[in-house]
């Protein structure tokens, strides 16, 4: 299934700055009467914009309660706090906005209809902001006679648009999460450790300066609960994702993912790499250590022994190679592999290696 | 469980967890230059204090990874930044 990219309406393309430079064209165009001009432009230009500016000034009361209408359907939709960006990218939030744009349109000539004395300035600006309150009201189109209105015939266009509006949430909620859940993969994909996301997870979190005391709390908890031991690894490493997905949101994600997909060293992607130290599972330290662990007990002592000359080191290897019960061989084994890439490099390691066999 | 004393070999294992974040128990002995019988032995003792946690870790190369308490980590940071 293709998941639409929900913060592409927000990213300034060729096709928006086109669109754009057109209608501030047509701004000016129609806002300077050009016959004032001297020498006048041609015929067809002046007749062009004077159709143009009659058009404009029948429809602008109806283009303003329409706009307010689509700003309505916005404010709605910032309900989803953090994610109302994501809520008008997704497909049901366009259909909410153009449904609370053409209703507002629609209402606005139904109102000019029965109230055409009014003025159109003040009538579009009740109509688009009102408009909402107004289809709630129940139209009464035929009254019972001496009874309590039980049997009144009515229009509820207030339910059907409460029906739709419904409607429209539950499809962004499931626009959001799955277009979450992709983005937390893509950061999981490249950050594929639980210490690596739980390294980006409390850096977020230091790095966050805008949260309230209550708040950061209650994440510090949460992340304490996702790293607990009970939760498996693959679950830990989903929810820590989306930990980081929650706290810096998908813009921050994104930059994470291409500081690490690019490894660049310009400014920016310098500025996004959140733990010099993060080992990655497949950085050069943790892939020497995995191939040096492969060892035999005796040869690693043998082979760290021979790459190690102080005192110190030796002594250290002789005392971590001795028989420790209760430790596992691998438990023995790797903090010697580290202590030898530590200690003499991951190159040295290597050709040590490459002489052993 | 209630936070008890730590030794003074445990208070420099913490900080370099806490600066870390998380690592795997065998770099932290190699770091600190313990020896992983040591090393596991106040690595538990602290976890069981509730200063870090154990868990299973498939990516880690001993198979566990050691996590720095995320609410005692946070408190550190803010109390070095007011300095």
């Amino acid at each position: 299934m293709e998941v639409r990219d929900l913060r592409q309406p927000f990213r300034l393309s060729v096709a928006s700055a086109f669109w754009g430079i057109l209608l501030g064209a047509a701004a000016i165009f129609f806002a300077f009467p050009l016959e004032r001009f001297d020498p006048p432009p041609v015929a067809l230009v002046l007749l062009i914009q004077e159709q143009g500016r009659a058009l404009l000034t029948l429809l602008w009361p109806l283009a303003s309660a329409a706009v307010l209408g689509a700003g309505v359907g916005v404010t709605e939709l910032a309900s989803y706090k953090e994610l109302w960006r994501e809520a008008i990218g997704a497909r049901w939030g366009m259909y909410l906005i153009l449904l609370n744009t053409a209703v507002a349109a629609l209402a606005y000539v139904a109102v000019r209809v029965y109230m055409p004395d009014t003025d159109p300035f003040l009538l579009a600006i009740s109509v688009g902001v009102g408009f909402p309150a107004l289809i709630r009201t129940k139209f009464t189109l035929v009254k019972q006679f001496g009874g309590e209105g039980g049997s009144d015939i009515a229009v509820n266009l207030g339910w059907l648009y409460d029906q739709f509006q419904n409607f429209c949430r539950q499809e962004i909620d499931k626009e959001i999460f799955t277009f979450r859940q992709v983005v937390a993969n893509r950061l999981i994909e490249q950050y594929q450790t639980i210490q690596e996301l739980y390294q980006l997870a409390l850096y977020t979190l230091k790095t966050r300066t805008n949260l309230t005391l209550e708040e950061e709390d209650a994440r510090l908890k949460d992340l304490q609960e996702l790293i607990d031991p009970q939760v498996p690894p693959e679950v830990a490493r989903i929810n820590l994702g989306l930990f980081v997905l929650e706290l810096g949101g998908v813009g921050y994600v994104n930059l994470l993912v291409q500081a690490k997909t690019r490894k660049e060293t310009s400014a920016v992607a310098t500025a996004a790499a959140p733990i010099p130290s993060a080992a990655s599972a497949d950085s050069p330290t943790e892939t020497v250590v995995k191939k040096l662990v492969e060892l035999p007990l005796a040869d690693l002592e043998k082979l760290a022994l021979d790459l190690l000359k102080s005192p110190n080191d030796q002594g250290w290897v002789k005392q971590a190679a001795e028989p420790a019960p209760g430790i596992s061989e691998v438990r023995q084994k790797a903090p010697i592999a580290y202590y030898v890439v530590s200690r003499a490099g991951v190159e040295a390691a290597l050709e040590a290696l490459k002489n052993l066999s | 469980m209630e936070p008890k004393e730590l030794n003074e070999t445990q208070k420099k294992m913490l900080a370099w967890i806490e600066k870390a974040g998380a690592a795997s128990p065998s770099r932290l002995s190699a770091e600190t230059g313990l020896s992983p019988k040591e090393t596991w032995g106040l690595l538990n003792q602290m976890a069981e204090w509730g200063y870090v946690v154990i868990r299973d870790d498939p990516d880690s190369v001993d198979g566990a990874l050691v996590l720095a308490n995320a609410q005692r980590t946070m408190s550190q940071f803010k109390q070095i930044k007011r300095k």
